[in-house]
């Protein structure tokens, strides 16, 4: 039998040529139908393939009389009602790790820019001025980097901060003490990372305990002149507090990629010349794209064969 | 300026900003000015004042200004170059110059995959789009480093840091480096290749070389065309490397995805038409422009004006000088429970009777003679040794070389000894060309029997000559009763030893060869070398509490040169100007 996919959001060419090449798989890439459109297309189709435009509600998902799966080539579910798929036994699943590389070479890209003053430097000398006095930078090496979850992608890049020569300290109550220790960092209590960290770079999902972890509770236990690195979520910060932080000088200077409303109008975080700003592209690079559309495929294919089932979000809905 | 001065402390200027942490070390030590906004004239007015002159880049010291430097004794740049320094007109005058080589490594190397970064995830043009209030992450999608090649031409120090950093994003690392040895790419995990080849394979290019002739415009248009359209280069090194118009010209012409610079070939500020292109991240010369760097530096340079002085400010009326343990080493093998009887005996007698002989060398005391007794002290755990010292041209030193007596052992058991070993073979010889043929054909050493017999042992091939002498030698001396000698006459020696079984004569070694196979970590057999030193220094009785105790260096050498000037005051010190006999030994 061939099995037939729906791909309703545009999906990088890695995922769409891996499609091509297996004999009972057919697609099509619909993108940019109206809920009305998807509705009346989706019933023929096995699986729905989607990123963030999509938003399968309880009707959609109601209307795919065949479907089995749901696929979201990323991370974030929130556009998907996972209730109701549940309820019609439609798998959802997304790619969790294809990201991760992506994002830890931001962390220190982000890192290495505020500690060198890179971004304004060149702005600077692209103005004509030669005023490189004014960006005395600081070094890596020797420092201490606080990473605050130590999941998949704070080991990332714990890994590539400790080629820098930096000491790497962790706070997550959820990882095991061997696991940081084989990789050479120190699980500490949040209150000790905070007081011992030059940089801290978040890693965290967001959760009710993450929600506003950077406070001005939290910042207030920070090391004087610290430097705060965000490209997981933008809500595990106060933004108020952090820009009060800035202001003051208590935190010296900050790399944010994502905001809690994004784009970040009005943030008090737009204007201070301390902070590095950077539309969320943690994950926007070439190969991490690729990467997501080649796993989503691999993935949702493997759960229509009955064969593998990654990644499942609603593991109550993976047939017997 | 302070109204009085320490007459016993040597006097340093700083010339220049540095650090304050490397001011106050110096302080601790030495009576320090700080004068940093002197006119030209008024450094030529102050400098005969001073014994230590220490500045970075800004002060320029030329020969003109080093006339007036009547007392100066040391200069200390706090920088990784000596460009501002002329060196030469310093030496004739027997200045010694001291710059801090590696403070900028760490630095370098970290703006080098911080600009190679930003590159890959357009930070520069990501903050513009954001501050212009625009919200277009698709635009701005970058490159991912994993999986990708760096080629990193000249892998010197900066090009080893950033080849580690490289490696830990995933990266594969070529080099261009002429000298590489196979050994050393293998031990950095890096592949060597020629420029050509690693141009056309490398995802980023990064240039780590010094400028030269050979190297200026290194990367021009043809190097530039052998690049990947997607490639990306990066030059914090030097700015005459890269041909500005060429590459300008190859990102016009979308022949290269974009280029990340920190230095320019015109040192007043580059053109504006390569800072301004939208596919180029410049930044203002900053590659060494870090606080930790300019700690670094000023902290390198000094300790070692600190340390300069710690050993040298005092005219010694004897070449006796407590210098750190760790400077010293020995260029022959000891035996190790020599130096355990002899480290419990110096503790129970908590005196140092005469001190080692040791010679200069940069890279520390290369002890002459009294290997057991300064491994003994090193083994005692003390921070600081009394040694003699000696330079290689001191006039009287003379190096000879001993030979060995082998007693006691049948001529049979002896050649089935030593022809048993791995790495020689035995050679019957001529007893009347044995002495030019070692020489000539690079033996070991040979045997020469009582019975007239030669032979002269050889080492095989692809063997290292003193790995085989070392196991060749203790290979008898474990096993025989030995005697040194400086005689090769085994007619005579016979008479001297009745039960002589053979000679071993040793090549005559060279005070340089010597040195050198210290220097690179080696070690030759014990008792071959004998250093006939002029005016020996024996019964100093120091007692280790001096070495021990924790107190600068510079205090235990001055209290040191009291303790001589008292004893020569007292008539303590008697010289022997005759060679002695000694019937005790």
């Amino acid at each position: 039998m061939t099995y037939k996919i729906l791909i309703s959001d545009k999906l990088g060419q890695a995922g769409l040529d891996r499609l091509a090449a297996m004999e009972d798989v057919s697609y099509d890439m619909l993108t940019g139908l109206s809920k009305v459109e998807l509705i009346e297309k989706l019933p023929a189709y096995d699986a729905l393939i989607i990123r963030s435009g999509t938003r399968p509600d309880a009707e959609i998902i109601a209307a795919g009389e065949r479907l089995k799966v749901i696929g979201r080539a990323g991370i974030g579910v929130d556009n998907v009602d996972i209730e109701a798929a549940t309820r019609h036994g439609v798998m959802v699943m997304n790619t969790p790790h294809a990201n991760s590389v992506a994002t830890a070479e931001q962390t220190m890209a982000l890192m290495l820019a505020v500690a060198r003053h890179t971004v304004p430097a060149h702005n600077s000398l692209a103005a004509g001025e030669w005023a490189r006095s004014q960006f005395v930078g600081m070094e890596l090496d020797g420092k201490t980097l606080g990473v605050l979850g130590f999941g998949y992608i704070g080991r990332l890049v714990a890994r590539r901060a400790q080629a820098f020569g930096m000491r790497v300290v962790a706070y997550d109550p959820y990882v095991a003490e061997e696991t940081a220790v084989d990789l050479n960092v120190s699980l500490l209590p949040l209150a000790n990372v905070l007081a011992q960290s030059d940089f801290i770079t978040l890693h965290a999902v967001v959760t009710p305990e993450t929600t506003n972890l950077i406070n001005a509770d939290t910042l207030a236990q920070m090391k004087n002149g610290a430097i705060i690195i965000n490209v997981a979520r933008g809500k595990l910060i106060d933004e108020q507090a952090l820009a009060a932080a800035l202001q003051r000088g208590k935190v010296a200077a900050a790399a944010l990629d994502v905001y809690q409303k994004e784009p970040p109008e009005g943030s008090p975080l737009l204007d201070l010349p301390n902070v590095l700003h950077t539309p969320h592209l943690g994950a926007s690079t070439r190969e991490a794209q690729d990467r997501v559309g080649s796993e989503i495929v691999e993935q949702v294919v493997d759960a229509l064969r009955g064969t593998a089932f990654r990644n499942v979000i609603n593991q109550s809905t993976i047939p017997a | 300026m302070p109204l009085t001065h320490d007459k016993h402390l040597p006097r340093i200027l700083i010339c220049d900003p540095i650090h304050a942490e490397a001011i106050a070390k110096l302080q601790e030590h030495l009576d320090v000015d700080v004068q940093t906004d002197l006119t030209r004239e008024e450094l030529v007015a102050l400098l005969p004042r001073y014994d230590g002159l220490v500045a970075r880049r800004h002060t320029v010291i030329t020969a003109d200004l080093l006339q007036h430097a009547f007392r100066l004794k040391i200069i200390g740049v706090a920088v990784p170059t000596l460009d501002s320094v002329d060196v030469t007109a310093a030496r004739a005058r027997d200045i010694t110059v001291v710059n801090a080589p590696d403070a900028n490594t760490l630095a370098v190397a970290e703006l080098t995959l911080g600009l190679l970064l930003a590159m890959a995830r357009r930070l520069p043009w990501a903050e513009s789009s954001l501050r212009q209030g625009q919200w277009e992450p698709r635009r701005l999608t970058g490159t991912g480093l994993s999986g990708k090649t760096l080629g990193i031409v000249g892998f010197g120090r900066i090009g080893r840091q950033v080849a580690l950093r490289a490696q830990a994003f995933g990266m594969k690392v070529l080099v261009n480096q002429p000298e590489l040895t196979p050994e050393l790419a293998l031990e950095a995990s890096v592949e060597q290749v020629d420029l050509y080849a690693l141009l056309a394979a490398a995802d980023f290019v990064t240039l780590h070389l010094p400028l030269v002739p050979e190297t200026h415009n290194l990367i021009g248009a043809a190097q530039l065309a052998r690049m990947m359209p997607s490639a990306y280069l990066i030059n914090t090194a030097q700015g005459g490397l890269v041909d500005e118009a060429a590459l300008l010209a190859a990102l016009d012409a979308e022949r290269l995805a974009g280029a990340a610079l920190d230095v320019f070939a015109d040192a007043d500020g580059p053109t504006a038409a390569l800072v301004g292109h939208p596919r180029v991240i410049a930044t203002p010369g900053i590659g060494a422009f870090t606080e930790d760097a300019a700690r670094e530096a000023a902290e390198t340079v000094a300790e070692q004006v600190i340390d300069f002085f710690a050993i040298t400010q005092i005219d010694p009326i004897l070449p006796l000088r407590i210098v750190p343990a760790e400077r010293v080493f020995p260029h022959e093998l000891y035996d190790q429970k020599r130096v355990n009887r002899l480290a419990g005996r110096m503790e129970r007698e908590g005196v140092l009777k005469n001190p080692p002989i040791v010679m200069e060398t940069d890279a520390g005391y290369m002890v002459l003679d009294g290997a057991t007794r300064s491994t003994a002290m090193q083994q005692l755990g003390l921070p600081h040794m009394l040694v003699q010292v000696f330079s290689a041209d001191t006039e009287g030193l003379q190096l000879k070389t001993w030979y060995h007596i082998i007693r006691q052992m049948d001529k049979a058991a002896l050649l089935r000894l030593l022809g048993g070993l791995p790495d020689v073979r035995l050679v019957e010889s001529d007893a009347a060309t044995v002495k030019e043929d070692l020489f000539e054909y690079g033996g070991l050493c040979y045997l020469q029997f009582v019975d007239g017999s030669v032979f002269m042992v050889k080492p095989l091939p692809e063997v290292n000559h003193l790995d085989a002498l070392n196991r060749l030698t203790s290979a008898y001396i474990d096993v025989a009763h030995t005697d040194r000698t400086l005689n090769d006459d085994v007619v005579v020696l016979q008479h001297e030893y009745p039960d002589m079984s053979a000679l071993v004569v040793f090549p005559v070694y060279t005070v340089e060869r010597v040195i050198q196979v210290a220097l690179s970590g080696r070690r030759l057999p014990a008792g071959i070398t004998r250093f006939i030193v002029p005016g020996r220094i024996l019964r100093v009785n120091l007692e280790l509490e001096v070495l021990r105790a924790e107190r600068p260096l510079r205090e235990k050498n001055r209290w040191l040169h009291e303790r001589l000037m008292a004893k020569q005051t007292q008539g303590e010190i008697r010289y022997y100007a005759e060679p002695i006999y000694l019937l005790d030994e």
